[in-house]
């Protein structure tokens, strides 16, 4: 049995054109007369064009790209983001926005979060649905990551919009937390708590704006930062906002 | 603050690059979670972990390669992991998210047919099909991006050969295989 010196590995490697792996010489040598290596690579073969061509029907949705913070929209982003930041500044409403120019990097975590927000569809929040016990435990943990006690029912009170999840994430190794809702319409809506990296900080009252074209409020009461985003509703944002920071949640 | 952003041509580069690879990245995070809302939050995922680590990226390099690097970790370190604390196990692929067919019913039901073989192959097996067959990677690209020995990507392509070629035969003939 000359093709038992062939392996499966070194056939396929073969079939493959991985001439590197595969004694490809010696493998068609082989082929010539012999009717059980023949048949084994018969076996190995598969189409890969049919294999090719099947997977050309997963794409992606015209909203999932259309989410996509970057890209087409990318030689024109950054300016209209520029003039967006320059125009906050020039109401002199933002939290923290002079270290923002000078100490940190242009992409501040406000930045970070309304891009993270940017990716989110109507159908991100869909397939969530907690337990008000499960709600309670996450919201305990994560709360914790940036040095809160935030109640459930302080999620819970607020109308218009459901509280769906909280979830850790990280800015430049700083935890950053996000607790999302979802209207009844299911647009998502993320409210990000931040620690305030300069001690010397103190309130900065609500702002609202357009960060990445969705609705924004933005404020600090000097030891975090908040901004509460998504949707296009500025009218709803601005409320949340307002009674958020009324119950210094 | 423009002229900072210039600066980061890591950065511009990854943000600019990002758009043309993400319907591949979105066919392999639907080959990894086997289904659309899946694919939607592990490719979103990706791409905000790239953005977020375009400053390490090294300009010039493949960024396709590093963005299913990126995916593949994170599907890995995280997400898998959540899944199963969350559910209990790994879904299986919903047939449910695979597109009907539209113009041409029974070239559709064959590239179904096909999608679905590969999408039931283990996970290990998947993503090796995947990165070599349907992205074209070599082995040695593929063995980086999951960061596994080429004699594993080796094996896992013997054996899901083994297992596709016994399904296709099952389905149709073999007249363009090779």
């Amino acid at each position: 049995m000359q093709d038992r010196r062939f392996s499966d590995e070194e056939l396929v490697a073969y079939l493959d054109g991985e001439s590197e792996f595969a004694a490809v010489d010696q493998i068609e040598a082989a082929l010539q007369d012999d009717a059980a290596l023949n048949k084994r690579l018969d076996a190995l073969r598969i189409d890969l064009g049919a294999l090719q061509d099947s997977f050309e029907i997963l794409q992606p949705s015209q909203e999932a790209i259309a989410a996509l913070p970057v890209g087409a929209k990318a030689p024109v982003k950054r300016p209209v983001f520029a003039v967006g930041m320059a125009a906050c500044i020039a109401l002199a409403v933002g939290f923290g926005l002079g270290s923002w120019s000078t100490n940190q990097s242009p992409s501040g975590w406000v930045e970070y979060v309304a891009a993270y927000q940017a990716l989110y569809t109507h159908a991100t929040l869909d397939h969530i649905s907690q337990s008000p016990e499960q709600l309670r435990e996450e919201l305990g943990r994560v709360s914790a990551a940036v040095g809160k006690d935030i109640a459930l029912e302080q999620l819970t009170a607020l109308p218009d919009v459901e509280y769906k999840r909280g979830q850790v994430l990280s800015f430049e190794g700083r935890p950053l937390i996000q607790l999302a809702f979802a209207t009844p319409s299911g647009v998502p809506i993320a409210l990000c708590i931040i620690r305030s990296e300069d001690v010397a900080k103190t309130e900065e009252a609500m702002a609202t704006m357009r960060l990445e074209g969705l609705s924004s409020a933005v404020w600090s009461d000097g030891v975090h930062d908040y901004v509460l985003i998504g949707g296009k509703e500025d009218g709803l944002v601005r409320r949340m906002g307002q009674a958020l920071q009324s119950m210094q949640i | 603050m423009l002229s900072r952003w210039r600066k980061q041509s890591a950065e511009e580069e990854v943000e600019a690059g990002l758009p043309e690879v993400f319907p591949r990245i979105w066919r392999y995070a639907f080959s990894l979670t086997g289904s659309r809302d899946g694919a939607d939050d592990l490719a979103q995922a990706a791409c905000l972990r790239a953005m977020e680590q375009a400053s390490k990226f090294r300009s010039g390099t493949h960024l396709d390669r590093w963005l299913f690097r990126i995916t593949h970790n994170l599907w890995i370190s995280e997400i898998r992991k959540e899944r199963v604390r969350k559910k209990g196990g790994m879904p299986m692929v919903d047939a449910a998210d695979i597109p009907d067919p539209k113009q041409d019913p029974e070239r559709d039901y064959d590239r179904q047919e096909v999608l679905k073989s590969v999408l039931d192959l283990p996970e290990a097996q998947r993503v090796t099909v995947f990165l070599v067959y349907i992205e074209g990677y070599s082995y040695k690209a593929a063995a980086e991006i999951l960061d596994i020995p080429l004699a594993t990507v080796m094996s896992r392509l013997a054996t899901a050969r083994a297992n596709l070629g016994r399904k296709f035969r099952d389905q149709k003939d073999v007249s363009r295989a090779r």
